[in-house]
């Protein structure tokens, strides 16, 4: 058969289509790990196949997903159906997706937003759009999937779509042969919650995680602050619109902020800014908002142990705060406020704080970024507790670390005569005489033009 | 616009749509748009320099235009003209033009002189006033225009050829415009030609389903040598010049031998898209690549390496230059001096020097660039020096009975030289520059050996390393083929569907390895946020 | 076309231009060779050969560059 030109590179075209179709398609299933969002899925067609939908549904970011026990609000409410649908970094955007799709197909009576302090800041120019692909890989509706990413993938990004980008990193041959195992071991076992693992999907969105950070050791990630000016006013009108589809159809909305540690409180600028801001914008919309970082007792509520990092709880605290928030939902049902459960400012929760010790550089060195007082311990004891502080420096290239301070409780050193570029300074304080000695650290790192002082690592440590 | 966005790719689909479907006349006004598109989307205001540019040239032209005019017009007046009268008149019409085009490159290559190299010549103002204890000049940290040392180049060009008579100018302001504002020739080059870019450019263009396929061809291989190969082996190379301290004996062999493979694959990878761009349109752009690792010696590698700079600097900067009154008289006393073969050489090395300083600093504005380009020509004289004591030797050892052992040691020892002078560009001063070179020497005790499988690859993922690698390995073979003339054959004997599926395989090892450096760590599933 | 084949003989010596017809196509001059040929060329028949001339057709043999010559010197 002879083709004439035009027909051999139609054809040529045509065979190249195909071939990377089905390359593209079958390489990327093969590339695609198991994720909670299989679980989620079939969570949701299991609902269905019973006939039944979901009463109460959170949405959210990892913060929600990890803090509220369906469990718990089934056991503790009259919510007998409990869909905890927060995802790992869910966008407002997100959220609002999938609560157009959820409210349409399960018909819940209450929704719940979680939010965090900088849930509605401006998009970053870097941030990645992952926590946005989860959140496709858990919408149903095709139509509410494209327009979905219409609305935040652009660009390059759009290659996000394919697996082969979004997966292809992790490509090897063990990865391959896990992830087809896990996807066999997947279907076998019906779905059933692996519990040997640390943390695992625990059931109708939420994920149960056993980790707990080390005794003492909370690590510090960076700080940030609070302004009204960083809101971005889209992003506000989405969660508005939110509202507003719940208000429609008749579905009661709150809006929450899950526990974080009280370091991380601490570190954030205007944090009690956030806190007054939702709680303005609910009181303007005639809903509730609470943050459970505010529970009255939440010194023993959310201790290291029921803390998985900085900013999450784990499966135990998550079980303390579901519990105490679905008191606050059962309150809001009979129309009653669950102000006492909480404290009002951030103020009052550190007055239940006896003791703080904080660490402070000379005035020869620019601080980082913030309050030049850092808080590093937070833990309640006795009164009258004497601070004392040491010093340590390591030179660059040197091996260990050399005293420049025995334990004193003077405030004030001069580092300057160790502080050469490179040159990283340790700053330990304790409570004197204390009966288990409570150290803590932190540590600096001399800039490259010997003018700054960053810090670097943060540690409490508890002997 | 980056050549690596779907941006880009959209904006070339909607361009070739919109050229084929116009009235052939409309063409290169469709372009003219597309490339304003281009240029406003990426510099913005500064665009307006380009616009500078474009105009003088064309009125540069014809301004020159109008002097040929009247020099026929003129010598056709006078009856019996004699030689010297049509020398006379021949004399004045090139002072004129001479004028103008000094008037038109001083203005043209003042401006990107001026954006380019201002902060250069603060630092070193603010050197010597250091010394003598006054505060700094603060940086002017102008932003460059997108493509200025190409188009700025390509414009002067031609405003050169123009007064040497090798054709008139362009009387159309449109096809002027569209030669030195080409989108593609404008963010690593080629220095495009009048008379080869504009040829293709300027005429009119049927649709070609040969020139798509080997358009989007090209494209593609250009985005695997981009992607695969370039941006992968960065990460790894930018660990390694990012540490010098650290890296020292293979480590260093390693730095050296990938950063020459990034930066190959990178500039040639996007030259092929540019190519490849300009062939969708039926358009021939200037090549730049030869298979510069596969030459011979350090000059070879300069007629095999962006090809058409150093065709620019010889036609431009080196042919005046040593034909020049200056050399010459130079030429001349030498000669009295030193001998006939001296005599010769001296307004060459002249020229030399001019091509090779003002080619360092091209490429970068700081004095490592300059001695790079006299190093490079340091290299070039002293084998052409040497040349009969070389050849002596060669003998010695009967290379000429082997000439294929003897082409791959000049080709492995021209690819050390080069790559050991290409450090200077990359590392951050002289002093680091040094001390890659001494690390290169020292840290040997391990031997080979004693570097693990993949840590010659820091910071890289497995399928990093083994496609960046395979790549690269892919990338060499089809040079030796190419270079042996063998590769067009080798493409037309594979059947269709192997073909489809090497493509498909090209495009899925693109895709996975762009997400791989768009993204971070794995394990992500899991992160906290 | 004597004192054409003088200068090329003192610049190479080691060729015969009578023989010689791929000059710069077969790479046997190079480019030093080529200016200092010019060079001498305008100053021995007073002309100034353009940079756009300096192409093989007009250097491949001594009969190329003759041609050349006189076709300058008839302008």
């Amino acid at each position: 058969m002879k083709f004439t030109k035009k027909t051999a590179y139609l054809l040529n075209f045509i065979s190249l289509a195909v071939v990377s179709f089905l390359l593209f398609h079958f390489l990327g299933q093969a590339v695609v790990p198991v994720s909670y969002a299989d679980y989620y899925k079939h969570d949701l067609s299991q609902m269905k196949k019973k006939g039944q939908t979901y009463d109460l549904i959170f949405v959210g970011a990892s913060r929600t997903f990890r803090s509220f026990d369906p469990k718990v609000f089934a056991r503790e409410t009259d919510y007998k159906n409990v869909l905890n649908a927060g995802s790992v970094a869910q966008t407002i955007e997100g959220s609002y997706y999938l609560t157009r799709e959820l409210i349409k197909k399960q018909h819940p009576k209450r929704l719940v937003v979680g939010l965090s302090y900088n849930e509605l800041f401006y998009q970053q120019e870097d941030k990645s759009p992952r926590g946005n692909m989860v959140l496709y890989d858990r919408l149903e509706d095709p139509l509410v999937k494209a327009e979905f990413v219409s609305k935040v993938l652009k660009g390059n990004d759009l290659l996000y779509l394919s697996n082969l980008y979004r997966y292809g990193s992790s490509i090897s041959p063990s990865y391959l042969a896990s992830t087809w195992q896990e996807r066999k071991k997947l279907a076998e076992s019906d779905f059933a919650p692996v519990e040997k693992k640390k943390e695992y999907y625990d059931g109708n969105g939420f994920v149960y995680s056993k980790r707990t950070v080390k005794k003492g050791a909370t690590p510090m990630r960076s700080e940030g602050t609070f302004s009204e000016k960083k809101v971005d006013p889209d992003k506000l009108a989405l969660l508005g619109k939110i509202i507003d589809l719940c208000k429609e159809k008749g579905i009661k909305v709150s809006l929450v902020t899950g526990p974080t540690s009280l370091m991380t409180m601490y570190n954030i600028t205007n944090y009690q800014g956030a806190t007054d801001f939702y709680t303005e914008y609910a009181k303007e919309k005639g809903i509730s908002y609470y943050n459970l970082n505010m529970l009255k007792g939440r010194l023993d509520l959310f201790p290291d142990d029921a803390m998985l990092d900085y900013n999450h709880v784990n499966g135990e605290g998550a079980r303390r705060a579901s519990e105490k928030y679905a008191k606050v939902l059962k309150l809001e049902d009979q129309g009653k406020s669950a102000g006492s459960m909480f404290y009002k400012d951030l103020d009052q929760v550190k007055k239940q704080v006896d003791r703080v010790v904080a660490c402070k550089a000379t005035r020869k060195f620019t601080m980082p970024k913030g309050t030049d007082r850092k808080y590093m311990n937070v833990n309640s004891l006795p009164a009258g507790a004497q601070v004392e502080y040491k010093i340590s420096y390591k030179k660059p290239g040197a091996k260990k670390y050399r005293l420049f301070a025995v334990y004193s409780n003077m405030t004030i050193y001069d580092v300057t005569g160790i502080a050469k570029p490179g040159t990283k300074i340790l700053i330990y304080a304790r409570i004197k005489g204390h009966d288990v000695p409570r150290e803590v650290y932190q540590r600096y790192t001399v800039s490259n033009d010997g003018k700054k002082l960053t810090k670097k690592h943060l540690r409490l440590n508890d002997k | 616009m980056s050549f690596i966005s779907i941006n880009f790719y959209a904006f070339c689909l909607l361009l070739v749509i919109l050229y084929y479907l116009v009235p052939k006349r409309m063409q290169l006004f469709v372009l003219l748009v597309f490339n304003a598109w281009f240029i406003l989307a990426s510099s913005g205001a500064l665009s307006v320099f380009m616009l500078i540019t474009v105009l003088t040239t064309y009125g540069a032209g014809r301004v020159m235009n109008r002097h040929e005019r009247e020099f026929k017009e003129q010598a056709a007046a006078i009856p019996d003209i004699t030689r010297q009268q049509r020398r006379e008149l021949r004399a004045v019409r090139e002072k004129r033009n001479r004028r103008v085009l000094l008037a038109a490159m001083f203005l043209n290559f003042g401006i990107w002189a001026v954006i380019k190299y201002t902060d250069f010549f603060i630092q070193n103002v603010n050197k010597v006033r250091a010394v003598m204890g006054i505060p700094d000049v603060p940086y002017a940290h102008f932003i460059m225009p997108l493509g200025i040392s190409f188009y700025t180049f390509a414009a002067m060009g031609y405003l050169i050829d123009v007064s040497r008579g090798k054709y008139p100018a362009d009387e159309s302001l449109l096809n002027v415009a569209v030669f030195v504002t080409f989108f593609p020739h404008l963010i690593e080059g080629p220095f495009s030609r009048y008379d080869t870019l504009g040829k293709s450019l300027l005429q009119a263009h049927n649709f070609d389903y040969e020139n798509i396929a080997c358009g989007a061809r090209r494209i593609l291989w250009g985005l695997c040598k981009k992607v695969i190969i370039a941006d992968q082996l960065g990460i790894a190379v930018d660990t390694y010049f990012g540490n010098l301290k650290a890296y020292t004996g293979p480590y260093a062999c390693a730095a050296m031998l990938l950063y020459a493979m990034q930066l190959y694959a990178d500039f040639s990878g996007y030259m092929d898209i540019a190519c490849g761009v300009s062939r969708l349109l039926g358009v021939k752009l200037d090549e730049n690549f030869a298979r510069p690792f596969l030459s011979v010696s350090v000059e070879d590698f300069w007629r095999r390496w962006h090809i058409t700079l150093g065709t620019w600097f010889r036609d431009y900067v080196f042919y005046p230059v040593s034909l020049g009154k200056a050399a010459q008289k130079l030429g001349h006393k030498s000669r009295k001096k030193f001998g006939p073969r001296m005599g010769k050489l001296v307004p060459s090395y002249l020229a030399l020097i001019f091509v090779w300083v003002i080619t360092g600093l091209w490429h970068g504005a700081a004095w490592q660039y300059v001695f790079w380009g006299l190093a490079n020509l340091f290299i070039i004289v002293f084998s052409m020096q040497m040349k009969p004591l070389y050849d002596k030797g060669k003998a010695l050892i009967h290379a000429d009975r082997h000439p294929g052992a003897w082409r791959v040691f000049m080709v492995i020892r021209t690819f050390i030289i080069v790559g050991f002078l290409r450090v200077m560009s990359r590392t951050a001063g002289f002093r680091q520059c040094l001390m890659m070179y001494k690390n290169v020497f020292r840290g040997w005790e391990g031997g080979w050996l004693s570097v693990g499988k993949w840590t010659f690859f820091p910071k890289m993922q497995t399928i990093s390393i083994v496609t960046a690698c395979f790549f690269s390995l892919l990338l060499i073979l089809v040079d030796i083929f190419e270079e042996s003339g063998k590769w067009e054959a080798i493409k037309g004997k594979t059947p269709g569907f192997v073909r489809a599926l090497v493509y498909a395989l090209l495009l899925a090892a693109l895709v996975i390895c762009a997400g791989e450096t768009a993204g971070t760590t794995t394990g992500f599933m899991y992160e906290i946020y | 076309m004597e004192e054409l084949r003088q200068i090329l003989e003192e610049i190479r010596p080691d060729l015969d231009f009578d023989k010689e017809k791929n000059l710069i196509d077969g790479k046997v001059l190079d480019s030093f060779d080529i200016i200092a040929i010019v060079s001498e060329i305008n100053e021995e028949f007073d002309l100034r050969i353009n940079v756009n001339d300096l192409l093989p057709e007009n250097f491949n043999s001594i009969e190329n560059m003759w041609d050349l010559i006189e076709k300058l010197l008839a302008e």
